[in-house]
């Protein structure tokens, strides 16, 4: 339902209606900017690789195909934007450069209501800031955007049985690294 | 790891167990995969402010929809319609010589009358009128005789270029008439309501303000003007620069040069000038079209909006201190758009009709 929402706005958009975009900026604001500041702290660059990713939009407007998954195409061409600038300023500091993708809880996200799960909850935020990016990438997408497995392969341009592999993967080394804790939470 | 049951958290959350088979999964499995999705929604939710999100959608603007002409005709009639203009159609003599009588003529002919015809005649001049910067390009301007009048209507602003080149931010429901054609040793306009000027420099021809009961001449400057009929207090703000103002006739005219930051104040009713000092930085963000906030409430932050755009906007009998907000509150839309942008994400609607806020209903 949703993603037929998406589309009629894509369309109406491609067919000259200025204020689709408008309402494309306000659905996917949100998850945009938070899916931005997995590659980098700097809100200032995620806001202008919006900036940049909306522009470009109405620049090429006439040139964009109607058949196209609308969250997919938003998500790859910021991480596109996001992570060339970054590749960029690595590159003028000499440094060698690999996406990365971050997620340390934020301080406000590290008080849990619940004081009997916080130990649990804040040690698979540490196991999971631990797991290798493309995984994180991988189960943010699928479990936090909620996108579908075909929009998550697109975006990280892997096929859909490595997109699966990975979610597996991720969540298989989280439950091995928890099942101590659990063992001693049952034990308690 | 359960060696009665064969499907694990991973199986679980990348949908690998066959319809109908979950229950081969023990509890402790399920449950860890729930705390693995609950912790991978909990992190990683930044969500940008709203007043920044709406100066994102500001910028994307200017870069997009707002920069080619795309509907600009559209645009013109729903501001045409909410204007009240107020045109003499009548022919009236310009005998008497002077650019300032004809001018002053002229507005009092066209000023303070509460209704008549809008003229057919109403027509967009021509190039030498340009709204500078990205301000709104609603131009409203009336031709007649010699004169343009410019009208803003309720609830907007908007800002045109004088054919001296003198920049002109005029607020909600304000109304300034000038010569098509500067001619003469003064550059002369006619203010009614309040309006940000900056005037270009000439020596050699002063410009002069004028309104219903004063009178404001500068060689370059900028100022803030406010001047209504009926309104029993009128002033001018300094920014830069010099101006001397006066008001009354010869016989009781009063006078007085201003210094930058000094604000005077005519009290109509008791003929008195009061001066004061003023911070001129707010004067000059509501030229610029922008107001900084510090983590201001939204009852506080809607009476600044409704300041800023000159109108009365009912909060009833609602709570708005919990709902706070910082960052930079972009005006350069209508008051509609400003209060909408404002209320999203908070529990209130704003009802522009009534000009009040109403708690959002479910």
């Amino acid at each position: 339902m949703f993603k037929n929402a998406d589309r009629d706005l894509w369309t109406s958009f491609i067919n000259g209606d200025d204020n689709a975009l408008n309402l494309l900026y306000k659905q996917f604001i949100d998850v945009l900017y938070a899916f931005g500041l997995r590659f980098t702290d700097d809100g200032e660059l995620v806001k202008d690789g919006i900036q940049d990713l909306f522009v470009d939009l109405y620049k090429y407007r006439e040139t964009l195909a109607i058949e196209v998954n609308v969250k997919s195409y938003l998500f790859t061409s910021l991480k596109r934007k996001i992570c060339l600038v970054l590749k960029k300023n690595a590159a003028a500091a000499n440094h060698s450069f690999e996406i990365p993708f971050l997620l340390s809880p934020s301080i406000e996200e590290q008080v849990i209501h619940d004081e009997n799960q916080s130990a649990l909850l804040l040690k698979l935020n540490k196991q999971l800031e631990l797991l290798p990016s493309r995984q994180k990438e991988a189960l943010y997408l699928r479990f936090n955007a909620e996108l579908e497995y075909e929009e998550i392969a697109l975006i990280m341009n892997i096929s859909l049985e490595t997109c699966r592999t990975l979610v597996y993967r991720g969540v298989k080394q989280l439950r091995e690294k928890m099942t101590i804790s659990h063992i001693h939470k049952a034990l308690a | 790891m359960d060696s009665k049951n064969n499907y694990n958290a991973e199986d679980f959350l990348s949908d690998r167990i066959p319809e109908g088979r979950e229950r081969l999964m023990s509890d402790s499995e399920r449950e860890l995969a729930g705390e693995i999705r609950q912790t991978l929604k909990r992190v990683g939710n930044e969500r940008m402010p709203l007043l920044e999100q709406a100066e994102l959608w500001e910028r994307i603007q200017e870069k997009t929809i707002n920069k080619p002409t795309s509907y600009p005709w559209r645009r013109y009639m729903q501001i045409a319609a909410m204007l009240l203009m107020v045109l003499g159609i009548g022919i009236w003599q310009f005998q008497k010589n002077t650019p300032t009588h004809k001018l002053l003529d002229f507005a009092a002919q066209n000023v303070g009358k509460k209704s008549m015809n809008v003229s057919s005649k109403t027509s967009k001049t021509n190039t030498d009128v340009t709204a500078p910067s990205n301000e709104s390009e609603e131009e409203n301007i009336i031709t007649t005789n010699d004169f343009n009048t410019f009208v803003v209507g309720n609830g907007k602003r908007s800002a045109i270029k004088l054919p001296d080149g003198t920049k002109v931010w005029l607020n909600s429901g304000s109304r300034l008439i000038y010569p098509v054609k500067f001619s003469g040793d003064i550059r002369e306009v006619y203010l009614e309501g309040e309006a940000y000027f900056d005037v270009t420099h000439d020596k050699e021809h002063p410009f002069n303000v004028r309104s219903s009961n004063m009178n404001i001449s500068v060689l370059g400057t900028e100022f803030y003007v406010s001047s209504s009929e009926g309104n029993d207090n009128n002033y001018a703000v300094l920014v830069q620069g010099s101006i001397v103002f006066s008001t009354g006739t010869w016989l009781n005219k009063k006078e007085h040069q201003l210094v930058p930051g000094q604000r005077i104040n005519y009290n109509l009713k008791e003929n008195t000038l009061a001066i004061a000092e003023v911070k001129t930085t707010e004067f000059r963000s509501w030229k610029e079209g922008y107001i900084d906030v510090n983590s201001e409430s939204l009852d506080a932050i809607i009476q600044r909006v409704a300041k800023y755009y000159n109108m009365e906007i009912s909060i009833q009998n609602l709570d708005l201190s919990d709902e706070k907000f910082s960052g930079r509150l972009d005006f350069q839309s209508s008051a509609d758009d400003v209060l909408n942008i404002l209320c999203a994400g908070t529990p209130y609607v704003y009802n522009g009709v009534e000009r009040r806020l109403e708690l959002r209903k479910r």
